[in-house]
């Protein structure tokens, strides 16, 4: 191609749109009079334009699609309560969880986890469960674990797009299922490890809760804009950073005996931690993801 | 549409909750995101589906539009970027050529214009269903950019600099793609116009 056709191609296609003045409309007719590659390249495309322009749909009409608020409407409405609710649940977790937790740990270790267990936000039922009343010193291997299941759940739900509309129902109802159960045990770690004294742990807990109720109980019909308030709320409280840095300081402990002066994990172990998509860790945090 | 003074303060107001506000812009823009979606996927039902997305995600996000680009700028990016998605989603599930296949025997896959809207251009697909078929499907067989902008051009008559403020690309990808994009549906509906039967160069 020469450089008179380059600019010639730069005319053709503001020709082929319709965006071309008269001055650039004479400076193209003179190109093509003398190029017969772009004058045919000109032709065909200008025909196939007309074409295109010739078969497209009529223009929708006033009002179209009709009906369209009238649907649109209760989807609203659902989006704007969910956001209150999930408002509303964020400002009460800490105040009524915190107030009693600390009356608690001033009297001295008080039966804390009955406490922290009434003061828990009000929460649908858990399943039974034979570990939930397991002795305090199991609790603190029962906590590595439930991290461990629940970081890459985390990941899941922040890292995919939201869920096509069309997705099955029954994916969602065993993604309900999966975060009913890491709420319930959250709740349960945290009843285990009252009595530690561990403060960012158990708000960690808390929060977890919280996030994992919201995801159990999200609606058919406010599901994908559920789910959104959802991710937001994790990024807004650097939920994963807060797992992955409670993850970090349990390593620490180990490492240590207790000590923290020690590097906790390597930068590459932190980066990878942070970044890293799940893995077959937990096949339930992969069933839903769009492909 | 009143003027973008106007269209600003909507946006401020749907974004304190005034639903009347919202429902404004949602009227004002209706029919553009629905023909932009009806072009990009060919199929009324899909188009339809995702306008009501496209409010949606807007009501949702609200308050991160900037203002810096036009409303309708932000919508019809938004809408572009569902019907992408879309198109994403139902790909791997079933071969594109056997979905249109199939929808077509139903009649309710690609949309018939003239079946649906005989006042509103009567003449204009009759006796012509195959051609608007083929045409369907060679507009679906572009890159999504390339069909983007194609649409965005020849169907919502945007100018080339508002389709790259829409896509957050240079007017020069822009061309770009609407050039590429007319080569390749002249490759396959070259004998449906006068010049049949010949390569176009290149």
């Amino acid at each position: 191609m020469t450089k008179s056709c380059e600019t010639g191609r730069d005319l053709l296609i503001r020709d082929l749109a319709g965006e071309l003045d008269a001055a650039g409309r004479r400076e193209l007719a003179a190109h093509l009079a003398g190029c017969p590659g772009c004058s045919r390249e000109h032709r065909e495309l200008g025909e196939t334009r007309d074409l295109l322009l010739v078969a497209r749909p009529p223009r929708p009409g006033s009002g179209e699609p009709a009906g369209l608020w009238q649907r649109l409407e209760p989807r609203l409405d659902a989006l704007d309560r969910e956001r209150r609710r999930v408002r509303l649940r964020g400002r009460r977790s800490l105040p009524v969880w915190a107030l009693p937790a600390a009356a608690a740990l001033a009297a001295a270790g008080l039966g804390l986890w009955l406490v922290l267990g009434l003061g828990t936000p009000a929460r649908q039922p858990s399943r039974a469960t034979p570990e939930r009343v397991a002795a305090a010193p199991a609790g603190e291997s029962r906590l590595d674990r439930y991290l461990a299941r629940a970081e890459p759940v985390l990941l899941a739900i922040s890292n995919r797009p939201p869920g096509p509309p069309e997705l099955a129902a029954f994916d969602r109802s065993a993604e309900r299922r999966r975060a009913r159960e890491l709420a319930d045990e959250a709740a349960a770690v945290k009843a285990e490890i009252a009595g530690s004294g561990r403060i960012a742990t158990l708000e960690l807990l808390s929060d977890l809760e919280l996030i994992f109720l919201q995801v159990a109980n999200l609606g058919e019909d406010q599901y994908r804009d559920g789910m959104e308030l959802v991710r937001a709320s994790l990024d807004r409280r650097a939920i994963l950073f807060q797992v992955t840095l409670e993850g970090m300081r349990r390593d620490g402990d180990r490492e240590t005996g207790g000590r923290a002066d020690r590097p906790l994990r390597r930068p590459r172990e932190l980066r990878a931690s942070l970044g890293a998509r799940p893995h077959s860790a937990d096949p339930h945090s992969e069933e839903r993801r769009p492909c | 549409m009143g003027t973008d003074g106007d269209r600003r303060g909507l946006v401020e107001r749907a974004r304190t909750g005034e639903r009347w506000a919202f429902r404004e812009i949602v009227e004002s823009h209706q029919e553009k995101l629905l023909y932009l979606a009806l072009g990009m996927t060919r199929s009324r039902q899909d188009a339809e589906d995702i306008v009501q997305e496209a409010f949606l995600k807007a009501y949702s996000s609200l308050d991160r539009f900037r203002g810096d680009a036009s409303l309708g700028s932000w919508l019809y990016r938004i809408t572009v970027n569902l019907c992408i998605d879309h198109r994403r989603r139902r790909r791997p599930q079933v071969p594109l050529v056997a979905a249109e296949e199939a929808a077509a025997d139903r009649g309710d896959g690609f949309p018939e214009p003239a079946d649906e809207h005989p006042a509103a251009d009567p003449g204009r697909y009759a006796g012509s269903r195959s051609i608007g078929r083929r045409v369907d499907r060679a507009v679906l067989g572009l890159t999504p950019l390339e069909r983007s902008v194609f649409v965005l051009r020849f169907y919502n008559e945007l100018r080339l600099k508002e389709i790259a403020r829409v896509l957050e690309r240079s007017e020069g990808t822009v061309k770009n793609m609407l050039f590429r994009a007319l080569r390749k549906l002249r490759r396959e509906l070259a004998e449906l116009a006068p010049e049949a039967g010949r390569e176009v160069t290149g």
